[in-house]
């Protein structure tokens, strides 16, 4: 095994304190009556931890996006923090959080491309990855054409991932299927890295952390397709990604070659996730899909011994909650009920 | 001193009645209420009554202003509160309406200080510039722009390669370059949109300041001084609002949250043609009572059902506890409710928990120094850990008098009725605990059987190896090995073992089949014999060793009561080392061990309780009692 247990539990133990930091019920309840960024900025420096990153923030002009960009970097700093922790063996895993961060910014700038706003997309670029990243994550911001993207990221891995892909008629990239190959690459890329680091139980449970993300990526994916959109089960089969973790192959197929959405939930029903998704409806698949994976880390934050379970679970927890107050943002700026903002979050209720 | 005994309780009358039939009768707080579909599965004509409650809105607003407003949301009687709900909801929008524009008020106010102070900051870093401010910003070709950049944005300047902009650093902190860009006339709008877009903080001097910036901000610092003096009053305007109101508004919002929470008593109940259907749980008890409320509604009928109607609805479990044992539940519910048809364990953990902890850490002295602190627990901070830490420090206090132990100190009094320090009883006080454990085993036993005659259990009561075969097995095993041990006797024959310990043996092994034959069902046979006699001998074996290591287990009561001492031996050891037995050593040493060993003896016994102890005769799975009942904060 490939890691000191000193460093292991340390760095558990600190991510423990860290996530006890969070934001309360309490806090969240107080958030949802804001009503406006500045309110927000104001309630956030004074009354929650964010307080260190936001103190040199000025609530009464703070821009949204700002605020935003704020959080978004304070999910990276706490990464970095946990690096301190981590032996030179080890850290061939823990870049996947790295990876995962230019996957999202390349799929910004096709994203840009595609709306033909190449211009702006330099104004979300997050400056702070960008000495961490393979390639120039500036030169993104400069890019016109698709061909400018492949130049780019000529020696990296993800070359071969978008020379497959060519525009279409209408000059724009199909983004559902490239995201979908990028989102292969970074699993398939995972968890071999999973498998030539680790071993025994830490292995199982870092693989189904992982796993309960891929498979309820899946689910979602499917539900979401029937019910909202007319496609073949073999369409729907290639926008998948082919690993399965508490539910196979086969149970995944029946769900699929479901005639209606109705009878996919049916089948959804009688696999291992069924049980979580009972009371639900499918408006909220997406939702409660986030909920089962949100409860699922904060079990394993809770009990796990190994680092790097601790890490995944962490950052999946802290991701969440940034997630969730840039959601209360921009409800109070759309002036939506608390009640009809309250439902779009995840795990604000303990 | 148990699970109390529920009624089922049907309610059926009129729907004009509904509302005042619930606000009367059931959300008193003893009415635990069950979905009528439940219980009317199989009956056609009965729909669900689901209507959107009208109070939602009015509710949502009057709490969205208490928590904006930080108002501790609470009960205030509205008894003398006679409006009607529109009266009701008006009041709620006007006081948000009031409190907008006070608020509204504030906000100006601490903006426009904010941005004094914005000016002021900026005016420090140029101070030094001999410039007049009006001579820079009536600029005919060139354009300043002051403010302040985020360090983020910085490095994207470099990227657009124009020359249309200029910027400036003079300063730097945390996450900001304090600074002024430069551009020409004509493209003055798109650089601005750029700047804004990269989260440029533009401060506009050229408003408020005019002529050297030494003079600006004189002036500035004075005016920033008046408003917030404004600022003050507008933030007292806020906080008499609430002073006058406050009061008015508590009783709006609890008359609010009554009709609103007596409206949600319809999820549970069916209505048929023009008739409603309520079905709930009511604690015998108060059954009198609650009937007697009904007197006053001619039209509506609370009929009490017998137990044998109630079989399709399981019983929430309402625990009636003396109050000695009434704060074990707070562990008992840790590990589960007890099921209605089990014994409730509070009043045996009650006993069991404390004493085995004053056995544990038996010291006349430390025992009070915890009762001070649980005293403190509970009537400061209210935990019920106080309540349990105190009776368990009385049997402590019991324990350290016939230990002869107080504070470590173990001659101060005459007499010494347990001589546990004694070196040569070592092997006496660890046998003594297996020997409680067996019989805290045995009883446990013999509550299983309980158990299972309640619950017409056979397997449990007669075949389990907490049944009346594992009582043989075991109590004629022990008394075999106690006779031998202690007095040479040797009892066992060939007879003894057949009867006693292998026959009770294989009817544990068999007990599935065996109760299957019991019951009268037809497939008692095991389909696949090979598996089914490998996994009762693996099963077999694993309940011999779960006998030995839990009776074992006990020992651990004797090795903390040693431990306990030896840790005090130490502690006058080092008294001794630092010079004729120095008191603070003493003090400090107590300390800690109170600390240590009570927090260590505290989960060891909790441990047993639930490890050893339930597992052998507790299940827990019961439903929780929640009688319905407005609650007003949030």
């Amino acid at each position: 095994m490939a890691y000191s247990s000193k460093g292991s539990i340390a760095l558990t133990t600190k991510l423990r304190a860290m996530h006890g930091k969070r934001l309360t019920q309490q806090n969240y309840r107080d958030l949802l009556r804001k009503q406006s960024v500045t309110e927000i900025a104001a309630y956030l420096k004074q009354q929650t931890f964010y307080s260190d990153i936001m103190h040199d923030i000025n609530e009464n002009s703070v821009h949204r996006g700002q605020l935003e960009s704020v959080l978004r970097k304070q999910l990276f700093a706490d990464y970095t923090k946990m690096l301190h922790y981590v032996g030179q063996n080890e850290i061939k895993f823990y870049n996947f959080f790295i990876l995962r961060m230019e996957i999202e910014e390349i799929l910004s700038c096709i994203r840009a491309l595609n709306a033909g706003h190449q211009n702006e997309y330099i104004f979300s670029l997050p400056s702070y990855i960008a000495e961490h990243s393979k390639f120039d994550l500036y030169a993104l911001a400069k890019v016109k054409t698709y061909d400018d993207l492949l130049n780019i990221l000529k020696n990296t891995p993800f070359l071969d991932i978008l020379k497959k892909f060519d525009p279409n008629n209408e000059n724009k990239l199909d983004i559902v299927r490239v995201e979908n190959e990028f989102n292969k690459y970074y699993y398939s890329f995972l968890l071999k890295i999973i498998e030539q680091n680790f071993t025994g139980i830490t292995k199982e449970r870092i693989e189904g952390s992982f796993g309960i993300q891929i498979d309820l990526e899946n689910i979602s994916q499917i539900m979401r397709l029937k019910k909202y959109f007319d496609v073949k089960s073999d369409y729907i089969k290639t926008l998948l990604l082919p690993f399965y973790s508490k539910i196979n192959k086969n149970e995944l197929n029946t769900i699929i070659e479901a005639p209606d959405a109705e009878q996919a939930m049916q089948a959804l029903m009688q696999t291992k996730y069924g049980r979580l998704f009972e009371p639900y409806s499918f408006d909220y698949i997406d939702k409660y899909a986030q909920q089962v994976i949100y409860d699922n880390n904060k079990k394993l934050l809770s009990f796990s011994d190994s680092s790097a379970v601790s890490v995944v679970s962490y950052l999946q927890l802290k991701r969440t909650e940034i997630n969730n107050i840039i959601s209360i943002i921009e409800g109070v700026r759309y002036s939506l009920n608390p009640s009809e903002i309250e439902k779009i979050l995840t795990g604000t209720t303990d | 001193m148990a699970v109390a005994k529920m009624k089922l309780v049907n309610i059926v009358g009129m729907l004009k009645d509904f509302d005042s039939v619930v606000q009367n009768c059931c959300i008193i707080g003893d009415f635990h209420p069950e979905q009528s579909s439940q219980a009317l599965e199989n009956i056609e004509g009965f729909i669900p009554l689901e209507e959107s409650n009208p109070y939602e809105k009015a509710m949502q607003k009057a709490v969205d202003i208490g928590v904006h407003s930080d108002i501790t949301l609470k009960y205030n009687s509205f008894d003398q509160l006679e409006m009607t709900f529109e009266e009701l909801s008006t009041y709620i929008d006007s006081s948000g309406n009031a409190l907008n524009i006070l608020n509204g008020n504030v906000t100006k106010h601490a903006q426009a200080a904010a941005r004094l102070e914005q000016i002021l900051t900026q005016l420090t870093h140029i101070k030094d510039f001999g410039i007049n401010l009006d001579d820079l910003f009536n600029c005919k070709n060139i354009i300043f722009r002051f403010g302040r950049l985020p360090k983020e944005s910085f490095p994207k300047l470099d990227i657009e390669e124009n020359d249309n902009y200029l910027f400036f650093p003079f300063e730097e902190d945390n996450l900001y370059f304090w600074g002024f860009y430069v551009m020409q006339n004509q493209n003055s709008e798109a650089v601005d949109e750029f700047f804004t877009a990269l989260y440029f903080e533009r401060i506009d001097i050229i408003k408020e300041a005019h002529g050297k910036p030494q003079d600006a901000a004189e002036t500035l610092t004075a005016e920033l001084k008046d408003i917030h003096e404004q600022l003050k009053i507008s933030s007292a305007e806020v906080k008499k609002y609430w002073i006058n109101r406050g009061d008015a508004f508590l009783k709006v919002y609890s008359n609010i949250r009554y009709l609103h929470d007596s409206f949600e008593m319809r999820r549970y109940a069916a209505k048929y043609d023009d008739n409603f259907y309520v079905i709930g749980w009511v604690t015998e008890s108060d059954i009198p009572t609650f009937k007697k409320r009904f007197d006053r509604f001619a039209d509506v009928d609370c009929i009490v059902e017998t137990t044998q109607e109630t079989e399709i609805i399981e019983p929430p479990t309402h625990l009636i506890n003396n109050p000695v044992s009434k704060p074990f539940e707070g562990f008992v519910g840790m590990y589960g409710l007890p099921s209605y048809n089990e014994i409730d364990p509070t009043p045996i953990m009650s006993v069991t928990y404390a004493v085995i902890f004053g056995i544990m850490f038996g010291d006349l002295g430390q025992g009070i120094v915890v009762l001070l602190i649980a005293l403190f627990m509970k009537i400061k901070k209210k935990m019920f850990l106080g309540d349990i830490m105190i009776r368990c420090s009385l049997f402590s206090i019991i324990f350290g008098i016939l230990y002869n132990s107080i504070f470590g100190f173990e001659d101060l009094l005459p007499f010494t009725v347990l001589p546990i320090h004694n070196k040569e009883n070592i092997n006496y006080v660890l046998l003594i605990s297996v020997g409680l454990g067996i019989l805290l085993i045995l009883f446990c036993m013999v509550l299983n059987i309980i158990n299972g005659i309640r619950q017409k259990n056979i397997e449990k009561l007669l075949f389990s190896q907490n049944g009346l075969s594992g009582l043989i097995f075991y109590s004629s095993l022990i008394t075999a090995v106690v006779l031998l041990m202690v007095f040479n006797k040797n009892i066992v024959s060939p007879l003894f073992l057949i009867c006693l310990v292998i026959i009770p043996l294989l009817l544990i092994g068999l007990k599935e089949p065996l109760s299957k034959i019991c019951e009268r069902k037809k497939d008692w046979i095991p389909k696949n014999k090979g598996e089914f006699f490998i996994l009762t001998f693996f099963e077999l074996f694993e309940i011999l060793l779960s006998f030995v290591s839990n009776t074992i287990s006990y020992i651990r009561i004797g090795a903390f009561i040693l431990s306990h001492s030896a840790m005090m031996i130490a502690v006058f050891t080092l008294a001794a080392m630092a010079g004729h037995s120095s008191p603070v050593v003493i003090v400090f040493g107590n300390i800690f061990v109170i600390g240590l060993e009570g927090l260590i003896v505290g989960i060891q016994g909790l441990r047993l309780q639930f490890y050893e102890i339930f597992s052998r005769f507790y299940e827990g799975g019961g439903k929780a009692y929640e009688p319905i009942k407005i609650k007003y904060e949030i």
